[in-house]
Formats: C-alpha cells, sequence, structure tokens
C-alpha cells in the first residue's frame, strides 16, 4: 500500500519488478538508471553473486515531481528471479503498490513465465492482495531476439498464457535495446497515480 | 605464510558451487575441503579463524537450507575472498593479515547478532545466549557486541576453545531456525524515508482500468521526456569533480548510503572510465552466441573487443576480461567444432565477471578475486580446447594415398618435369644460339 504525508505533502509509491530468472527485471531498472541518470540523482543498489544475477533485489528511487503540490517518491524494486529464492521475493513485494511482470518471449521460457506468474499471484495472497486487482503491467520482453533466429512465442501465444484472466495492459520490448522498458514504467506509475488521485485532490 | 594459492582451489570450487545449489552433497563438500586444510595451516591463526567462519556459517546453510539467511550466503565468499588474499598476498605483513580477517569476523558476528534479534522477537524460542556465556569466552563486557566475542576468540590459545566457540554459535544460529514458523522479520529495506511516519496514511491502491489522470501523465511525460538527455560523459566527469561522491555500501542486509569526502579535483583515470563504459553491445552478442556461433557473431566479438580496447585503452580492470574474452573469441574462430560450449560458457562467465567489476562491485575489494578467478578459469578452459584438440589429432585416420591416386601425382609429377625439361632445354638451345651469333 502507498503511503501519502498530507503534512509533509508527499507521496511514495512502490514498484516491484517481477518475473522468472533471466527475464530482464534488472535490465529494465539499468536502462532506466543509466539513460535518466541526471534526472534520479540517486544511486541504485544491487546485490548480486558473483554470476552477475540478484541475490536480495535491486533497488532504484525516483523521485519525479509533484502533482497537486505533493512530492511523488517512486521506490523500484526487482526480485531475484532464480527458483530457490522465493522468501526473498515474498518480502519484496510486502507493501507493493504496483507490479511490472517482465516475462520472456523466448519459447523456451514458456514454463518458466507461467510459472512465475502463478507463483507471483500466490505471494501477493500472502499478502492478502489480489493479482486481479493490484495496479499490473505486463511485459513481453526481448524482442531484439527475434533477429538471431531465436524461436520467440507470438504475443498472441503470451496473451492467451499470461493476460487472458488478468486484462492488463501489455508492452511488447527489449530492456537490453531499451525498446518500451519507459512506456512500460510510466504506464505502471500512471495506474498506480490513478488510484491515489482521490486522495491528491 | 608461505601456503600456495593452489592448494584452496577445491574449496573456492566448493563455496562458488553453494551459490547455485544447496544440496547436502555439496555442503559435504565443503567440509570435506575443509578438515585438510585445517590440518596444513594447524598454528596459523588467522587462517584457521577464516576456516572456522566458513565452517560453521556451511553447517548453518545446510541445516537452513531455504530458510537461511541470505547474507549468509553472501558472506561465505567474502570470507574466502579474505582467506584468499591473506595467502596469497606475501608482501602483506601478518597485523595487516588479522586486520583482514577481523573485519571478516565482525561481518560473521554482525550476522549472528541479527539471526539473534530475530529469534529474540515475540514467537520466537526463547535464545540460548547464555550457551555462548558458558564457553567462557564472550567478552564480559561486550555480551550482544558480536565483534568482541570473535577478537577474544582469536586471542585464545588452545584451537579447542575456539573450536567450542563457534561450535555454540552454530548451534545459537540452527536454533533460531528451529523455532516455530514465526513471519520472518523482513530484512531492512533501502528506503528513501520521510513519507511513513507519524503524519503519514496508507493507502490502499486498487486497479482503476477506465480512468485517466492527465496531471500524473503529464509529469511522467515531463520527466521521462527524451529532450535534454544529454546523457553525457563529459558532464558526468564535471558532476564527479564538484560534488561530493555517494557510495552505497551493501552490508548484510542493511543499506546504508554514505556522504564520503568530497572527491579529488582530479580523480583517477581508473575510476572514470570505469563509469563510462558501457559493454551493452557486447553482452548481446555474448548472449546470442548461445543460440548457435555464426562467422558474422564472431567477427561483431572481435570488432567490439577492439573497439572498447581502443575506447579505454590503459582500463587496468577491463584489459584482462578483454584479453580472455579475445583468446575464446579467436579459438572459436579457428577452431569452431572444438570446446563450443565450453567456450560459450567460458564467455559469459567471464562477461558476467566484466559486468559485474564495472557496475556492481567495489573493484578495490573484490577485482583483484575476480581476476583471479578469471584466469584461474582461463587456464581450465585452455587445458581442456589443447586436451580435445590433441584427442582429436589422434583420432583422426592417416592418410594415405591410394596405388590409383598415387599414379596420378606420378603421373602430374612426371609431366611437370617433362614441361620443365622442354622449357630448359629452349632457354639452352637460345643461348647456344646466342652465342653462336
Amino acid at each position: 500500500m502507498g503511503f501519502i504525508n498530507v503534512k509533509k505533502k508527499e507521496v511514495q509509491i512502490k514498484i516491484v519488478y517481477y518475473g522468472p530468472g533471466r527475464g530482464g527485471k534488472t535490465t529494465n531498472l539499468d536502462y532506466i538508471n543509466k539513460k535518466y541518470k541526471q534526472r534520479i540523482k540517486t544511486e541504485m543498489v544491487s546485490i548480486k553473486t558473483h554470476g552477475d544475477r540478484t541475490l536480495f533485489f535491486d533497488f532504484l528511487p525516483v523521485d519525479i515531481g509533484k502533482i497537486h503540490g505533493f512530492d511523488i517518491k517512486i521506490q523500484l524494486y526487482t526480485v531475484p528471479g532464480q527458483v530457490k529464492y522465493n522468501a526473498t521475493r515474498k518480502l519484496v513485494l510486502k507493501g507493493v503498490d504496483g507490479i511490472v511482470f517482465v516475462a520472456d518471449l523466448q519459447k523456451e521460457r514458456r514454463d518458466s513465465n507461467l510459472k512465475s506468474l502463478e507463483q507471483m499471484k500466490e505471494n501477493l495472497l500472502s499478502h492478502n492482495k489480489d493479482a486481479f486487482k493490484i495496479p499490473l503491467v505486463l511485459q513481453y520482453n526481448k524482442i531484439d531476439l527475434q533477429n538471431q533466429g531465436i524461436p520467440l512465442l507470438t504475443v498472441e501465444e503470451m496473451e492467451q498464457d499470461l493476460n487472458q484472466e488478468l486484462r492488463v495492459p501489455y508492452f511488447v520490448g527489449s530492456a537490453l535495446a531499451g525498446d518500451n522498458v519507459v512506456e512500460t514504467l510510466k504506464k505502471i506509475i500512471s495506474m498506480t497515480l490513478i488510484s491515489f488521485r482521490k486522495e491528491l485532490q | 605464510m608461505s601456503t600456495g594459492a593452489e592448494k584452496i582451489n577445491d574449496l573456492k570450487a566448493a563455496i562458488l558451487a553453494i551459490e547455485w545449489e544447496i544440496t547436502d552433497e555439496v555442503m559435504d563438500n565443503l567440509t570435506r575441503t575443509i578438515e585438510p586444510l585445517k590440518e596444513q595451516w594447524a598454528g596459523k591463526k588467522p587462517l584457521l579463524v577464516c576456516l572456522q567462519v566458513i565452517g560453521t556459517l556451511g553447517q548453518y546453510i545446510k541445516k537452513a537450507r531455504e530458510k537461511a539467511h541470505p547474507d549468509a550466503i553472501k558472506l561465505l565468499p567474502d570470507v574466502f575472498a579474505t582467506l584468499e588474499t591473506v595467502i596469497t598476498d606475501e608482501s602483506m605483513d601478518d597485523g595487516r593479515k588479522i586486520v583482514l580477517v577481523r573485519t571478516a569476523v565482525d561481518k560473521y558476528n554482525k550476522l549472528k547478532t541479527q539471526l539473534a534479534k530475530r529469534r529474540k522477537e515475540p514467537g520466537r524460542e526463547s535464545q540460548p545466549v547464555a550457551a555462548v556465556k558458558k564457553t567462557g569466552v564472550e567478552a564480559p563486557s561486550g555480551a550482544g557486541q558480536g565483534g568482541s566475542t570473535i577478537r577474544d576468540l582469536m586471542e585464545q590459545k588452545e584451537d579447542q576453545a575456539v573450536d567450542g566457540a563457534f561450535n555454540t554459535i552454530f548451534q545459537e544460529m540452527v536454533s533460531d531456525d528451529r523455532a516455530p514458523a514465526a513471519a520472518p522479520a523482513p530484512p531492512a529495506m533501502p528506503s528513501v524515508g520521510g513519507v511513513a511516519g507519524p503524519d503519514a496514511k496508507e493507502v490502499v491502491l486498487a486497479r482503476v482500468d477506465d480512468e485517466e489522470f492527465p496531471e500524473a501523465d503529464s509529469l511522467l511525460d515531463d520527466f521521462f521526456a527524451d529532450d535534454g538527455l544529454a546523457f553525457s560523459i563529459t558532464e558526468a566527469k564535471a558532476e564527479k569533480e564538484t560534488h561530493a561522491a555517494e557510495t552505497v555500501e551493501v552490508d548484510l542486509g542493511q543499506i546504508e548510503v554514505k556522504k564520503e569526502k568530497a572527491a579529488e579535483p582530479t580523480p583517477p583515470v581508473e575510476r572514470m572510465e570505469e563509469e563510462e563504459i558501457t559493454v551493452d553491445k557486447l553482452a548481446r552478442i555474448i548472449q546470442n552466441m548461445k543460440y548457435g556461433i555464426s562467422a558474422t557473431l564472431l567477427k561483431q566479438l572481435a570488432e567490439e573487443i577492439a573497439s572498447l580496447r581502443n575506447q579505454h585503452p590503459d582500463h587496468y580492470s577491463v584489459s584482462l576480461f578483454m584479453e580472455v574474452i579475445g583468446a575464446v573469441g579467436r579459438h572459436l574462430v579457428s577452431h569452431g567444432d572444438v570446446a563450443v560450449d565450453l567456450s560459450r560458457n567460458m564467455l559469459q562467465t567471464v562477461y558476467d565477471r566484466l559486468a559485474h567489476s564495472l557496475f556492481t562491485m567495489q573493484p578495490q575489494k573484490n577485482l583483484l578475486a575476480s581476476h583471479l578467478e578469471t584466469v584461474h578459469d582461463y587456464g581450465k578452459w585452455h587445458e581442456q580446447v589443447v586436451a580435445e584438440l590433441a584427442e582429436r589429432a589422434a583420432a583422426e585416420p592417416k592418410r594415405e594415398l591410394s596405388a590409383e591416386m598415387e599414379e596420378t601425382v606420378k603421373l602430374i609429377v612426371r609431366r611437370e618435369v617433362d614441361e620443365l625439361r622442354k622449357e630448359l632445354l629452349e632457354v639452352i638451345e637460345k643461348n647456344k644460339i646466342a652465342e653462336e651469333s
């Protein structure tokens, strides 16, 4: 749940990038951090293993400006994708306000996407949150691989697998190239802020 | 301490294996690799303390498995890195070695304190701190201050006392996870703070599909607009020179953002360049090679390495990784069917280390370890490649010409010789004529 401090006129929102391992969650944040480094002005915190995998989480705080006099402070997190770190994923989801689910377009990653989404729903339930109610955006990542002749799932297949019931906005993108990375983030922040609208007016 | 680095390779392998999989086999292997080293290093207290910490953490992780504190898994390679430094750096004096080991042990004690705090939370079993006191090595005024416990331990003369104390600490750590399942204490999440507080109000956010919030969209468009994003290296440099440097120190799950002293007017070349290097293209090429190696990809790899080298000719931390990636790439160009999977994995591993060193690690602490690992892996890769090439050469049948082929070759040679003889005779004839005239 988000925090609003009427006295200090501040709003704090927590966005979590969730998805299967090696799907591109950290790369999304890396791209945002590098591209807007001078505007973000704070450091991205990463805790990684020797193999450059996210061990605990990545964290990037972003102050995007004011709405109706309220400072909007966004906290971006990723979860570790490796299967063994579910306890950590659960912890990072605590107090989440909006989720970007980063799915992998590669055919061979189809099962991982499905399992990760199911686990995300369960983990949200453990915090009394519902994947059908929380602001959520899907990102179908790694579209750049289509030029390399790597078998990818079609958007229709991804929608069928992941979004048939959820019916949330989705973006086809490439975190590595930066395609639709910003659009995904803007969408999830926008969806989250709409939920705050009454409080801000 | 003259013990060579080669003697701890097995230990390093055992610790690296834990990062990927926690099984009884992996953890038992760790224990097995520690035992002979203990005997070998008898009397070398700093080394033994490191081994004790590694062993205790290993036992804890084995027992706690997925419930193990993430920092315990992170601490293992840290302590190993300290041990490796202490062993390999022959120029380091004993005092400095002890300081390094104490730093590692302090981290271990912080972890122990964190676990003890978790245990003391409501719903958890009563803590067995008294058990530690029974060992007689807890600092009298330092109960709860883990650091003094280990410092005292290091000064104990009997190794047995050290073993006993560590075992007690281990019991204490494990007992935490034997407690009835209670909500785990959330690890210290980083926070910019300031919003949550007595004046803060929580808002339960629900998805709203059919509404728009033009003010929010406008703000987002402004913030994420591309214009004016020079994103330039020059500006970044200038900023570094004039503003205080901000570093993020990650330690045992607690994240502190520390303001350091203002940066020197002329920061070292190394530091500046590290922040400017982009290796995204290299990452993409190596990633694509996993799905198949083509001449185009190998050409791209060679070009990208050459480009990075040209851009950063004096970059100390990058050069070694580039050398190794370049060598593996050249091998694939000349022998594209020998040790292919091994080479692809090698490229990915070295790239991972490169990226890790550029973006996440504190170079002064971990770069050397990363370089050493890379050199070690390169040696193993090279051995394997040479062995496979030799095996292939031995397996190839000796090529012998068939009788028919041999006859054909003879004919060709004879014809060539005849033609040469004819030409020679013509030349001699011409010379004779020339002489007579």
